[in-house]
């Protein structure tokens, strides 16, 4: 009985840990695809002059992450008639919650959307060019951060729960 | 008729006016709107339906008003959204419309613009700040050629070069258009057959092209190349898809009238319109003189608005 106890409170503590690692793997993973994507737009806007519900579409489709969520969230909402800032607000609002993505992340998405579309394709890429630079260092922090990090959690949850069960018992 | 400017109305134009806009017009009476022409939009300034004849006062609840200063004042933030909704929020596929002053919704209706213009080496580089917006409804008549058609034909499979001389907004576009797709389609009331026609669009009025496709109808046999400068258009049309015939609109400057040489020489015919009053008035303008001294265009129609947009003056035969 005690033993069933006991490995199920280091179980749960050490599922926690894991949990939290993850977000930081996650985190890495949504800002390279972000960069992808930046990178994608910059090419649909300056070589293709797509439009931009097209290129959202487009975009999304070739994505995996919530960042393919944005950018169709993004898209539905300029076909219903936004203005492409509306709209990419609106799809930071909507699945913003569900990246592991973090608040200066968010900042940059959302300076982003008072640009997109409104100028010139040269001045377009400027605009994206700027993002996806600041998008390269936070992806680099976070690189950092994800090697210090997940080791550290999950072994945190897992020796939580040791030490929980030895308080108890 | 009634109906049609409202379904226009409806499907091309109110779904890209700004939120605001949108509902004045549609709590617009429907019978007023009858012969409307333009809608025009200018920042800080009265919003004008322009009709055939005269011109309509909307206040903000959509009442027509007699004092233009009772009318709803536009904001330069509806224009901006305006715009955002005609190019979807991409301003960037628009830069060249941008420079040339004009873009063109889907149905081949034109939307005229004016602000701040940027220039480059004293040409115009792009209009910024965009103020104002005439949106111009395009109205297809079809049947608008049945008179003249007759007269251009000749034989059951060749026509005669012909010239259109109208002031502005005599129809002479809708005239163009409708006889580019009888031409092509063949009447057969007049046992004529179809021929492959060019039509080079230099400002998208005759197809009313979205993304290359003509909205407009311009017959079965009919190619179309939209945006293209007439000169270099013509002579594209005449190397790569062999037509039979070409129509353009407005010629005017020394390349179009070389490209019209050019053409003519090649053995195509040509039907093509420019702007005037009347016979002598194109008499009088140096490019044009040689082109009428020569005896190429065998049908010159004069239109006038005496009668309504459309009217037919004179057909010359020569």
């Amino acid at each position: 009985m005690r033993l069933i106890g006991a490995s199920l409170i280091i179980m749960s503590s050490g599922a926690i840990g894991f949990v939290i690692a993850k977000q930081f793997i996650l985190r890495v993973k949504e800002l390279q695809e972000l960069q992808t994507a930046l990178q994608m737009l910059e090419t649909e806007i300056s070589y293709g002059l797509t439009p931009l519900p097209q290129a959202f579409a487009k975009i999304a489709t070739n994505l995996s992450t919530s960042v393919a969520e944005l950018f169709s969230v993004a898209q539905k909402e300029l076909e219903s008639g936004s203005t492409a800032q509306q709209a990419w607000q609106e799809a930071i609002d909507q699945v913003f919650i569900e990246t592991a993505l973090g608040e200066r992340d968010k900042e940059v998405l959302i300076n982003l959307g008072y640009n997109l579309g409104q100028s010139a394709s040269q001045d377009q890429q400027k605009h994206l060019g700027l993002a996806q630079h600041k998008l390269t260092n936070l992806y680099q922090q976070a690189v950092e951060e994800k090697e210090q990090k997940v080791k550290l959690w999950r072994y945190l949850g897992v020796l939580v729960g040791l030490f929980v069960v030895i308080l108890i018992f | 008729m009634k109906n049609k400017v409202n379904k226009i109305l409806k499907q091309n134009i109110l779904p890209v006016l700004a939120p605001q806009l949108r509902r004045i017009l549609t709590n617009l009476a429907d019978n007023k709107l009858t012969d409307l022409v333009e809608i025009r939009l200018r920042a800080n300034k009265p919003l004008v339906l322009e009709l055939t004849q005269d011109e309509l006062f909307i206040d903000q609840h959509g009442l027509i008003k007699e004092d233009i200063r009772q009318a709803y004042q536009v904001t330069p933030s509806d224009i901006t959204d305006t715009l955002n909704l005609m190019t979807a929020s991409s301003l960037y596929t628009v830069e060249e419309e941008l420079k040339a002053g004009y873009l063109t919704l889907p149905g081949g209706h034109r939307v005229g613009l004016v602000g701040q213009v940027i220039r480059e080496s004293n040409q115009i580089k792009r209009i910024k700040h965009i103020s104002g917006l005439n949106i111009r409804l395009c109205q297809e008549i079809i049947g608008a050629a049945d008179e003249v058609i007759r007269q251009i034909i000749a034989g059951n499979d060749d026509i005669y070069n012909t010239l259109i001389i109208s002031p502005p907004r005599c129809g002479k576009t809708t005239l163009i258009r409708d006889l580019t797709r009888q031409i092509s389609n063949g009447v057969s009331e007049l046992n004529f057959k179809g021929l492959k026609v060019g039509v080079v669009d230099e400002r998208s009025e005759i197809g009313g092209a979205y993304q290359g496709v003509a909205q407009n109808r311009l017959g079965m046999r009919t190619d179309l190349l939209d945006r293209a400068p007439k000169a270099e258009g013509m002579m594209l049309l005449i190397r790569s898809m062999s037509p039979d015939l070409i129509v353009t609109d407005e010629i005017g400057s020394k390349e179009d009238i070389k490209a019209v040489w050019e053409a003519l020489n090649a053995g195509v015919r040509v039907i093509t319109t420019i702007h005037g009053n009347n016979l002598a008035d194109i008499r009088s303008r140096l490019n044009l003189k040689e082109l009428l001294r020569e005896d190429v265009f065998k049908r010159i129609i004069i239109l006038s608005g005496r009668a309504g947009p459309g009217t037919i003056e004179k057909i010359i035969k020569r």
